[in-house]
């Protein structure tokens, strides 16, 4: 690690400490580590559907409901903290309508405001 | 649609890559993310080459893995648990082209569809890389 980020880190309390992680170098291992875990949820997927052992005991792995499943892969409990904030700020119906246009809207830009408004409502 | 998270996606993993790459064998140095305002078309085997090793291999290695789980999986509910990452693999392997301009426009498809064919004839012709590709093939 670099000399200025050394001296930076000796003087900042714990939970600023977390921040300048999370916006700095944490990041990085962030994205390795999600990009590691998509390719290792596929792999683990694959291997249980070869090897004939997508069972719990003899239950099956997925769940009955199919909207949990689809909801699963969306991250929403990542969501949540922000709709929880947002909702007591804004009101519950429009803080749904912003979290929804967020995730809907597919604009890279709202994206990165999604991004920056989990990591915003968790680390202040 | 403007393809938002595909963006992102790709976004996610070229950043990924160049840290682990550089964690794993060194050589930390600027790398360009692509984050500027791009107008010009770049060529199809330019964006290949640049983006085969980091993008375009993880996408197709996940995407046969998917299909090949569906192939074999038995548990059900295929598209509610794999959407997300076709979604992934979608990105890694589209997203350059996608967010190329003018990539749709048939001109430009067509000059791009001979500059690569082009390439490899001339990588073909080279004796030293036709062994090489010979000896990937085998592998």
């Amino acid at each position: 690690m670099s000399r200025d980020v050394y001296r930076v880190a000796q003087r900042l309390d714990f939970f600023r400490l977390m921040s300048m992680y999370f916006g700095g170098i944490g990041h990085y291992v962030g994205n390795v580590l999600t990009v590691f875990t998509v390719y290792f949820v596929c792999m683990l997927m694959l291997a249980l559907a070869l090897f004939d052992e997508e069972t719990i005991g003899d239950r099956k792995l997925t769940p009955a409901g199919g909207i949990q499943m689809l909801l699963g892969g969306m991250g929403l409990l990542n969501t949540f903290p922000l709709f929880a904030t947002l909702g007591v700020e804004m009101g519950w119906w429009a803080s749904f309508m912003e979290v929804s246009g967020l995730l809907l809207h597919t604009k890279t830009d709202t994206n990165l405001k999604l991004t920056q408004y989990r990591r915003l409502f968790r680390f202040s | 649609m403007t393809g938002g998270p595909l963006h992102f996606m790709f976004h996610i993993q070229t950043k990924a890559h160049y840290y682990a790459q550089t964690i794993l064998v060194g050589g930390a140095k600027y790398r360009a993310t692509g984050r500027g305002f791009v107008t010009q078309h770049a060529p199809f085997d330019e964006n290949f080459r640049f983006f085969a090793s980091s993008h375009f291999y993880l996408g197709v290695e996940l995407a046969a893995a998917l299909v090949l789980m569906g192939v074999f999986s038995d548990a059900g509910q295929y598209f509610g648990r794999t959407w997300s990452l076709w979604l992934a693999s979608l990105s890694f392997v589209a997203a350059p082209f996608w967010f190329n301009p003018l990539a749709f426009e048939w001109k430009v498809v067509r000059s791009d569809y001979e500059g690569e064919r082009a390439k490899r004839a001339s990588l073909l012709e080279d004796e030293h890389t036709r062994d090489e590709v010979c000896e990937m093939a085998v592998f």
